[in-house]
């Protein structure tokens, strides 16, 4: 079973990733509420730029999600966000401190999870990421 | 530049294939895939003239083998290489490891030159020798130096968000 999840993985994180996640930090989930001011339906990654006004993460964070294929499979769009919109999104920041992000998911306004991956890579014993 | 860039990154041909679920992956997967056929042929040339494989068979042979498979390998990864760098102008403008590769491929072209002018026209001298001239051993050591490092550096450009 645990070859089997271990072939699982190692043919699974190829799909996901244009890069692997070794610049983000991964057991880190950490929750952006802001102002959309671009939102970028693009490969090799979307991205979403989310402006924040105060608080421990004010300022402009760059979100990176996965592919338009990726990410279309579970439920996003072109459309999903627009400049100005609000939004709730869920990431792990960058190792070195810089505003990055790699998307986890994103809270809706009636408070569903929009995922925008299928499972994540996370630290040994740090626990499931779904 | 950079207005010119955006204005490049902009037009409905690179957004059409920055939104193209099927066939951005296709143009970089191909841009990857030509990389066997032409850099990959490309070290065997150089690994020949470094004495370090094919050494029974003359230099000619191995690059007359070699060439018709690289060259148009070669062609298809520039191609497939331009129209990625078409779909994200700006930001490939900015990425410092891009820049790097960029530098790195003008000065590959160069010593590619130098080889094909200065050291292949007398191939017929050394062709079955026991030893390769000096200089066309350090073109070969360049060469692979730099393919690696190109190779690196943009495998790398996609570390910086």
């Amino acid at each position: 079973m645990k070859t089997f999840l271990m072939i699982a993985c190692g043919l699974a994180l190829p799909v996901l990733a244009h890069h692997s996640f070794a610049m983000f930090d991964m057991n880190k989930d950490v929750t952006y509420t802001g102002t959309v001011m671009e939102y970028r339906w693009e490969n090799p990654h979307s991205h979403i730029i989310i402006k924040i006004d105060d608080g421990p993460n004010a300022g402009t964070w760059d979100v990176e999600g996965g592919s338009t294929a990726i990410m279309g499979r579970q439920g996003w769009s072109r459309v999903t966000y627009k400049a100005g919109d609000k939004a709730t999104l869920v990431g792990h920041p960058m190792r070195d401190g810089s505003k990055g992000v790699s998307l986890f998911y994103a809270v809706t306004a009636d408070g569903k999870r929009l995922y925008h991956d299928i499972a994540r890579p996370k630290a040994e014993g740090a626990g499931s990421s779904q | 530049m950079l207005h010119w860039f955006h204005w490049l990154q902009n037009t409905s041909f690179a957004t059409g294939i920055r939104q193209a679920d099927l066939l951005f992956p296709l143009i970089e997967g191909t841009h990857i895939l030509a990389l066997s056929f032409s850099v990959g042929l490309i070290v065997m040339l150089d690994l020949r003239l470094l004495r370090l494989a094919f050494k029974s068979e003359p230099v000619s042979k191995v690059m007359h083998q070699m060439m018709p498979w690289a060259l148009p390998g070669f062609a298809v990864m520039f191609i497939t290489g331009i129209v990625l760098f078409i779909t994200q102008a700006e930001k490939a403008y900015a990425n410092t490891f891009f820049r790097y590769k960029i530098l790195l491929l003008a000065l590959a072209g160069l010593n590619a030159l130098v080889y094909q002018f200065k050291f292949y026209p007398h191939m017929k001298d050394w062709d079955t020798a026991p030893s390769v001239p000096a200089g066309a051993r350090f073109t070969a050591a360049l060469s692979l130096g730099l393919w690696i490092a190109i190779i690196a550096l943009g495998r790398t450009m996609a570390y910086e968000l």
